[in-house]
């Protein structure tokens, strides 16, 4: 009889009392048999254990999708859903009343959300607003000459046209788990935008306004850069991270984030307020999206680099959205001066306020 | 409407240890948006809050069922402890270093877990490699040695299962896989 045989009716049992006996007693008087047996019941009790292990995981999995549900991105829209359902259709007015008095509610409910300060080396560029601070007063001179009150966004951010079909495109952390988002300039009332596509490794968003017929924008003047920039490039930015719209300007330093090579680093003072902005190279082109800044170095930033977007865009599983989001190829800010380019992009540039309550 | 059964620390603990189905699930319900949103806060997706709430709920369930184990804290407080180590962990893994809020934690305390992470890490990767050597084992090797080792079906069951001519057989065969399962095993972790 070979060991392991021995060995596995010893394990499983399988030896009558007096047969497990003599084998303990071989055990104690033979080191080496007792050796082999201990690294062959180790290996058996790990093969145990993987399937107890993979039995365990199912069952978590089973209970979270009976308690939870299983599709998580349904439930970001799901809530887009609610807003649509019970606000939109009774009017702009009525809407920004309802959701003046449910965020209230929820700002209220929860001692208003605030994003707590962070420790590590790398700040999100959302603007922080508590809710006592000054509300932001918007002029939609359609309704009545009436200056419309909304109650302070949770965060807010920057986002911009990919092109003029109604989709945009912001920063994911800036929008995630939100409950609802408007975009707004000095061209455009505030509207309602929901999430149609989001990356996490890229930062990224794509934002598409619920109602396309509110909002005309001509054809893009930028393009999205679809080659790696080289380090040096002189670039720049729009973004708010005011109630006005600021630019900065800069160099590419790195083609990498510690390692990330998604993202570029910046020499532009990015601040609060700019995540979700374009990054412009001297030419006009796209090359990235403003994704947040460095603490410990001031006057760095970080970018999502546009050609993983564009390769992003372009691999959209949802074939009718990858159509939509064609994005724009012409580029007719080459060669003008910088001001020049700057008048031509700022419509395109949206202040992105998002409300989310705390929890 | 049914109540809901409210379940204290211990009964939690001993549910674990007595493989309670009831009281798993109850606990997972329970502090599943603990872990939510520290990850949600901390950039990461529902998807990848249920995958750490789900390690750490593995981490809790070994030690639950060791023997010694005593709970020396609020079960939030292990929970959210054991997944904000894990989630730091998953972060350094993709150098996505993103903002970590220190303070969205209830109760504001952590307690040191570092053995727990370190030792379910270790079993992991054990557990990790033998799947993939069985994986790698095929068929009909993989199930003959299932049947064996975990189904414990007698020799007798495997020889008339697989269709062998008698359990002396069928014994040799589970040798014969049973080896070349050890060789993958063992060779995979020298790699």
């Amino acid at each position: 009889m070979r060991n392991i045989d021995l060995f596995d009716d010893y394990l499983l049992g399988h030896l009558n009392a007096e047969d497990k006996k003599a084998f303990e007693t071989r055990l104690n008087e033979d080191a080496a048999l007792k050796s082999e047996f201990d690294t062959h019941k180790k290996f058996v009790k790990t093969l145990q254990a993987n399937n107890a292990a993979q039995n365990f995981k199912n069952k978590l999995k089973s209970i979270h999708k009976d308690a939870f549900g299983t599709n998580n991105i349904k439930h970001i829209n799901q809530e887009k859903t609610f807003f649509q359902k019970y606000i939109k259709p009774t009017g702009m007015a009525a809407s920004i009343a309802v959701i003046a008095v449910i965020t209230t509610i929820t700002v209220l409910s929860t001692g208003g959300y605030i994003m707590k300060k962070q420790n590590s080396n790398y700040t999100e560029l959302a603007n922080k607003f508590q809710a006592s601070q000054e509300a932001i007063i918007e002029g939609i001179s359609s309704m009545a000459k009436k200056k419309p009150t909304y109650v302070p966004a949770n965060l807010m951010g920057t986002g911009f046209a990919i092109n003029n079909k109604g989709y945009f495109i912001t920063s994911l952390h800036l929008v995630r788990n939100c409950d609802s988002i408007f975009i707004g300039n000095a061209n455009a009332e505030r509207l309602g935008a929901r999430i149609v596509h989001t990356d996490s490794k890229l930062d990224i968003a794509i934002l598409k306004i619920d109602s396309t017929s509110a909002l005309t924008l001509k054809d893009l003047p930028y393009s999205f850069k679809t080659s790696a920039s080289d380090l040096g490039e002189k670039i720049f930015t729009l973004g708010y991270p005011s109630q006005d719209i600021v630019y900065g300007e800069g160099t590419i330093s790195s083609a990498s984030r510690a390692g990330d090579t998604n993202m570029y680093q910046i020499s532009i003072p990015v601040n609060p307020g700019n995540s979700g902005g374009p990054l412009l190279d001297e030419y006009g082109n796209i090359i990235g999206v403003v994704s947040g800044k460095n603490q410990n170095a001031e006057g760095t930033g970080f970018a999502s680099k546009a050609v993983y977007i564009n390769e992003l865009l372009k691999n959209i599983e949802d074939k009718e959205l990858q159509k939509e989001l064609t994005p724009n190829k012409r580029n007719a800010l080459k060669g003008m001066k910088r001001s020049e380019q700057i008048k031509r992009i700022t419509p395109f540039v949206f202040n992105v306020y998002v409300y989310k309550a705390g929890n | 409407m049914a109540v809901k059964r409210q379940f204290t620390d211990s009964e939690f603990i001993d549910g674990l240890k007595n493989d309670n189905d009831v009281v798993l699930s109850a606990l997972y319900k329970k502090y599943f948006n603990v872990v939510l949103k520290y990850v949600l806060n901390n950039s990461g997706t529902e998807e990848e809050a249920q995958d750490i709430y789900q390690e750490t709920v593995i981490v809790l369930y070994n030690n639950a069922r060791k023997p010694e184990f005593t709970l020396n804290c609020a079960m939030q407080t292990y929970i959210y402890s054991v997944a904000k180590r894990l989630w730091l962990k998953q972060l350094n893994k993709h150098s996505h270093v993103f903002k970590l809020s220190e303070s969205a934690d209830e109760d504001g305390t952590l307690v040191d877990v570092g053995n727990d992470i370190h030792e379910h890490e270790e079993k992991e990767r054990q557990l990790f490699r033998m799947n993939e050597s069985l994986v790698g084992l095929g068929e009909p090797c993989k199930t003959l040695i299932e049947d064996f080792y975990i189904k414990r079906l007698s020799m007798e069951e495997i020889s008339e299962k697989f269709g062998y001519t008698n359990a002396d057989n069928a014994k040799n065969q589970k040798y014969k896989c049973l080896q070349r399962l050890k060789r993958l095993f063992f060779n995979e972790g020298e790699k």
